[in-house]
């Protein structure tokens, strides 16, 4: 059913909860785990000029951080990548990449502070793969 | 684990049955098969257009509720069956009102595990400002949500 299953995760609650999901799928699947976290450089710019790059490279470190929180949870071997950009994006190249039959992410993530927007949506509307959200 | 798959006659829907029901294979778990019949939806979509007069009727704008409830309770007859041909024995039941609110909430009342609901596909633009079952879906419910093309 799955052999390869991709969390993206922010480090928000809801994604802690699309990471259980994660596990317990491809635990029980015995699937291939890919994480991803990834920086959303449209609210800071992505050029060396804009003076933005401290807060880029500490998002970095947090996005690093989270994926490592888990790596450690996870019992099975689990490949894990930080991204920039816009996270919908990222998340669909990955997806690519790794060929993932299953993507899960939380339904609300720190990005989401309204009802229209959310990195999930987006996922939902515009990746033609099976996606569970949390 | 109780899996509840929202169906709506769409092609899409027929998929997360099917898929409902291989995931519900490997984890033993009991499917119900659940629409809600909404009085207000007046187009049934689909992307095809109307080649004929035929076409066109089976699109009509749905305003009584006797037949609303009555296509209601025929998809959840071709769900049942199709997932008779997949070997499994499906529960069903007709909500009445706003699927995504009907789905969500009966979702929390009756204890169901996850949720398995189709898409049609990229959104076009009408799409994207109308929004989707399946996208709202998503930002209401508070169990997992699995969305299947």
């Amino acid at each position: 059913m799955y052999d390869t299953i991709l969390v993206a995760t922010d480090g928000s609650d809801s994604a802690n909860r699309a990471v259980e999901q994660a596990l317990d799928l491809a635990s029980m699947f015995d699937a291939e785990l890919y994480g991803i976290s990834v920086v959303d450089t449209r609210r800071y710019g992505d050029s060396m000029l804009s003076g933005s790059s401290g807060v880029i490279d500490d998002l970095s470190d947090r996005a690093e951080e989270v994926l490592a929180g888990l790596e450690a949870q996870a019992d099975v071997g689990v490949t894990t990548t930080v991204r920039r950009g816009r996270p919908h994006e990222e998340i669909e190249r990955y997806a690519d990449t790794v060929d993932a039959d299953l993507i899960v992410l939380g339904n609300r993530g720190l990005g989401a502070s309204g009802e229209i927007g959310s990195t999930a949506e987006r996922v939902v509307r515009y990746i033609d793969r099976p996606v569970l959200t949390a | 684990m109780k899996l509840l798959v929202a169906v709506d006659g769409s092609e899409a829907s027929e998929n997360a049955l099917t898929y409902a029901a291989t995931l519900a294979d490997a984890m033993d778990g009991s499917i119900t098969v659940v629409h809600a019949a909404d009085p207000t939806v007046h187009d049934e979509g689909g992307n095809e257009p109307d080649v004929s007069l035929w076409d066109a009727d089976q699109r009509l704008v749905l305003e009584s509720v006797a037949d609303v409830e009555q296509r209601g309770l025929d998809l959840l007859d071709d769900a049942s069956a199709v997932a008779d041909d997949l070997g499994h024995d499906v529960a069903v039941e007709l909500l009445y009102g706003n699927p995504v609110a009907e789905i969500a909430d009966y979702a929390e009342a009756e204890g169901f595990d996850t949720i398995f609901v189709g898409h049609r596909g990229r959104s076009e633009r009408a799409g994207l400002m109308l929004g989707s079952v399946a996208k709202s879906l998503v930002e209401r419910a508070t169990v997992p949500v699995t969305v299947v093309r």
